[in-house]
């Protein structure tokens, strides 16, 4: 695969960027990075957790999944996740770091009561069998990357937002766009 | 208390009313529900399942818990539940549908989705029912939350997070009710249910001034 660009995000900034359909984002972390999607003809169809979970029968989103739209559309294929076998991410939450997401959401105007629930990369929430929820911080030792293929032409945001209690408070990641 | 209304909707069909804060929402059913809730006086402060999952610490919605907008703010508690140590009230799923069970059918994975093969599938479904209820109050698809999916009782393993349907069901219709926390409009959908047995009941709704 060829790299068409790569950035490096600071804990507590964020990203957004077109991702082409059959081009892969790669994002490389230790630390809860909140994700977002948008089909970049229409905003209004986002990625969105509940279609996602069923679509996958699924509540950890990990590889060999796909995420779905609002609108039952599939977005991206979930091709590898560098943080299977350490840990979990989360369609449970909402955002940690509105604010900043909707800072750089600010391009397509995005309100606060329309931004949708995140992705949580690299969370590792801990769901018990009674389905109580607990935090359970503990990111890869060293950073890991997830790979996602766009299925249509989009556009992806993304805020590094480290919660105080991880192990990995204050990590960078790095956002990597590729042609396969 | 003071019954204020009392209607019954049909198996497959959705149900909007507006309720005032103190009042109370009793939902007699034994089949799945999918419920959701605005502030009646600001549509976009919608229900929303992240936060409620936040402040309950809980995957699924129990006696005592508050159904909350996107920005936090409480909407509806459910302060009865009759299918409490039965079975669970769901916050994963969303709104079966039109769309949903034909690209189960398309896949071939019917059978993982709704627990049977060569069935017929309702031509519509909850997203369906849902939209049709709130057109009225001009509120479109893309802004009707993912509901709390009553009586919706998952198999989830903890380990993998693999969720599957079950066919627990109360066997006599139970009572869930719910406390308006503030003035509402509230909606659902009587679910078609295809994984039950029953295949989808009627949904009895009674609105109570204490």
């Amino acid at each position: 695969m060829n790299v068409i660009a790569e950035e490096t995000i600071a804990p507590n900034k964020g990203w957004m960027g077109n991702v082409d359909k059959g081009q892969v984002l790669r994002i490389t972390g230790r630390s809860v990075i909140d994700f977002n999607a948008f089909k970049r003809d229409d905003i209004k169809e986002y990625f969105d957790t509940a279609r996602t979970r069923i679509y996958n029968l699924n509540m950890y989103p990990t590889a060999g999944h796909r995420l779905f739209s609002k609108q039952n559309n599939p977005m991206m294929r979930l091709l590898a996740d560098g943080f299977a076998g350490t840990g979990l991410h989360d369609l449970q939450s909402g955002h940690g770091c509105a604010d900043a997401m909707l800072e750089v959401l600010a391009p397509l105007n995005m309100t606060f009561e329309d931004l949708p629930d995140p992705m949580g990369l690299f969370r590792n929430l801990d769901i018990a069998q009674d389905g109580r929820i607990r935090p359970r911080p503990k990111g890869p030792p060293e950073p890991v990357a997830i790979d996602l293929e766009a299925e249509i032409d989009l556009v992806c945001a993304l805020v590094n937002c480290p919660a105080a209690e991880t192990s990995a408070a204050g990590a960078p990641c790095t956002v990597t766009i590729l042609n396969p | 208390m003071k019954i204020l209304s009392d209607e019954t909707a049909p198996r497959n069909t959705g149900w909007a009313a507006e309720m005032e804060a103190g009042q109370i929402l009793r939902l007699t059913a034994r089949t799945i529900i999918d419920f959701v809730a605005f502030d009646r006086h600001d549509y976009a402060e919608a229900f929303d399942q992240a936060p409620t999952k936040e402040r309950s610490n809980c995957i699924y919605f129990r006696r005592g818990d508050t159904l909350l907008s996107r920005s936090g703010a409480p909407l509806i508690t459910m302060i009865e539940d009759g299918f409490e140590g039965l079975g669970t009230h769901d916050l994963q799923f969303g709104m079966c549908g039109r769309d949903r069970h034909r690209r189960a059918a398309e896949e071939g994975r019917l059978d993982e989705y709704l627990h049977g093969h060569d069935m017929e599938l309702p031509d519509h479904g909850c997203a369906e029912n849902l939209t049709w209820a709130l057109e009225p109050y001009g509120i479109p698809y893309e802004n009707i939350p993912s509901p709390v999916n009553l009586f919706q009782n998952m198999d989830i393993d903890q380990e993998t997070g693999c969720m599957a349907r079950t066919q627990i069901r109360p066997d006599a219709p139970v009572d869930l009710d719910l406390l308006a926390e503030r003035d509402l409009l509230v909606a659902f959908s009587a679910c078609p249910d295809k994984a039950s047995k029953t295949k989808g009941l009627e949904v009895r709704a009674r609105i109570y001034q204490p």
